[in-house]
């Protein structure tokens, strides 16, 4: 094989190569810890990047952008306007309907605080809590080939990118199945957190998922429960309870990528 | 045909802020700088929309404007100071444990620190492959340099940014 230069070894950390140059850099890095560590630098270089200017992805965009975006200046910010008295022509009718004088704010907050202790109280007396809300792609193919391929630190992107996940971490449980802690941001800035299992059939199988809502939850938990409220502390928990091991490493994490997860997680 | 219609343009570019305000911010290394940057790239993107063709990426196409209007800018030489506070404080560490969490908060900084340091074009570069997810095909494209040049900077950049997070002290 010709000299590796730096610009091979990077592209083969970004996924550029063809699969026979994977093949054979795969091959000469193993066998020179030299060529591991200047790969490892590659690997570090795009790791450090990631999540570091991601702050713009989980605030509102401002309404001067939106507002350029819309096609409006300043002057024509007065043609959205319209829309105002239509609400209150809808919020006029609620207080038509029941007899009440203009619906003031604290009408509003109360309203609402009933509405939210009638969601929450529906949610926690249903049997199936399922999130059916957040994780609709949980079962999806594209998701399970995310998890498959990427190794933490990275992210994939699910729905026209409107979904962006990032494994955080591998471990082996305590039933000597492979595990992957994940993060998912939503394009609302939802931010959530799930663990998923490789069954024997290859599916990455989530056995729970929280979602950073301020919201308390359960004192405890079930498996194979959706739990609405999102305290990290929650999967820690779960995942301490869980893993047989310390985390893998990048590498070996890499190495069970590029074998399909063939490796017995015993060994 | 290479028409589109404005409103689909415009809802096209209202998803993608969210992105181009990171790509901004990461060239500009200022919140502010970053929003101005987008507005003056949305603006020039929709003067020019007849100019982006319908089946092609929208988002490289605006990423190119920003690209362009920050060289503008920088030429002229008036960017603000970058607002270090501020952006630490929108910089949360992952890890959950104290001791980690601090180590992550420090390296953080000290990759924040290096890459201000770094010239644009590197900084381009690290944006575009490394956060964006751009191919270096795409990032050729973007930046309408050959794609060799891509790598031979972009892994110059990436030995740059390594070393010198590896290097320097925590201020």
């Amino acid at each position: 094989m010709n000299k590796l230069t730096d610009e091979i070894l990077m592209a083969y950390v970004d996924g550029e190569l063809e699969k026979k140059q994977i093949d054979d850099i795969r091959m000469a890095v193993k066998a020179d810890p030299d060529l591991r560590m200047r790969v490892k630098k590659f690997q570090d270089s795009r790791t450090m990047l990631q999540g570091l200017y991601d702050a713009p992805l989980h605030e509102p965009v401002p309404e001067r952008l939106l507002q350029t975006a819309r096609g409006c200046n300043n002057e024509t910010v007065t043609s959205f306007a319209p829309e105002r008295p239509e609400k209150t022509n809808i919020i006029n009718w609620f207080s038509n309907l029941f007899r009440l004088p203009i619906l003031q704010p604290a009408y509003v907050m109360m309203a609402l605080c009933f509405l939210t202790i009638g969601i929450c109280t529906g949610h926690f007396m249903t049997d199936n809590r399922q999130p059916k809300q957040y994780s609709f792609f949980l079962d999806s193919n594209d998701f399970n080939l995310g998890l498959e391929k990427t190794v933490s630190g990275q992210s994939f992107y699910l729905d026209n990118r409107q979904v962006k996940i990032t494994p955080v971490s591998t471990f082996v449980d305590k039933t000597q199945r492979y595990c992957r802690q994940y993060e998912v941001v939503m394009d609302n800035n939802q931010v959530s957190s799930g663990v998923a299992f490789r069954d024997t059939s290859g599916r990455w199988k989530t056995m729970i998922y929280t979602t950073a809502q301020k919201s308390h939850g359960p004192s405890t938990f079930n498996k194979t429960n959706y739990l609405p409220a999102g305290a990290d502390d929650v999967i820690d928990d779960f995942i301490s309870e869980l893993m047989s091991s310390p985390p893998m490493g990048l590498e070996q994490e890499t190495k069970l990528i590029d074998q399909h997860w063939k490796a017995s997680p015993g060994k | 045909m290479n028409h589109v219609k404005d409103n689909e343009f415009g809802d096209q570019l209202i998803d993608l802020l969210p992105r181009l305000r990171r790509f901004a911010y990461t060239l500009t290394s200022c919140r502010e700088d970053a929003d101005d940057l987008v507005q003056a790239a949305c603006e020039r993107a929709l003067s020019r929309q007849h100019q982006w063709h319908v089946g092609t990426r929208l988002d490289s196409w605006i990423f190119r404007i920003i690209y362009t209007l920050r060289v503008d800018q920088t030429r002229s030489a008036r960017s603000r100071i970058p607002h270090l506070l501020f952006e630490e404080e929108h910089c949360q560490p992952m890890e959950n444990n104290g001791e980690t969490k601090m180590e992550s908060k420090l390296m953080l900084q000290q990759v924040l620190a290096t890459m201000r340091q770094l010239s644009d074009n590197d900084r381009t570069l690290l944006a575009l492959v490394c956060i964006e997810g751009f191919s270096y095909k795409e990032t050729a494209s973007v930046l309408d340099i050959p794609i060799g040049t891509v790598m031979s900077r972009l892994a110059r950049a990436r030995h740059r940014l390594y070393d010198q997070v590896h290097e320097q002290p925590v201020h």
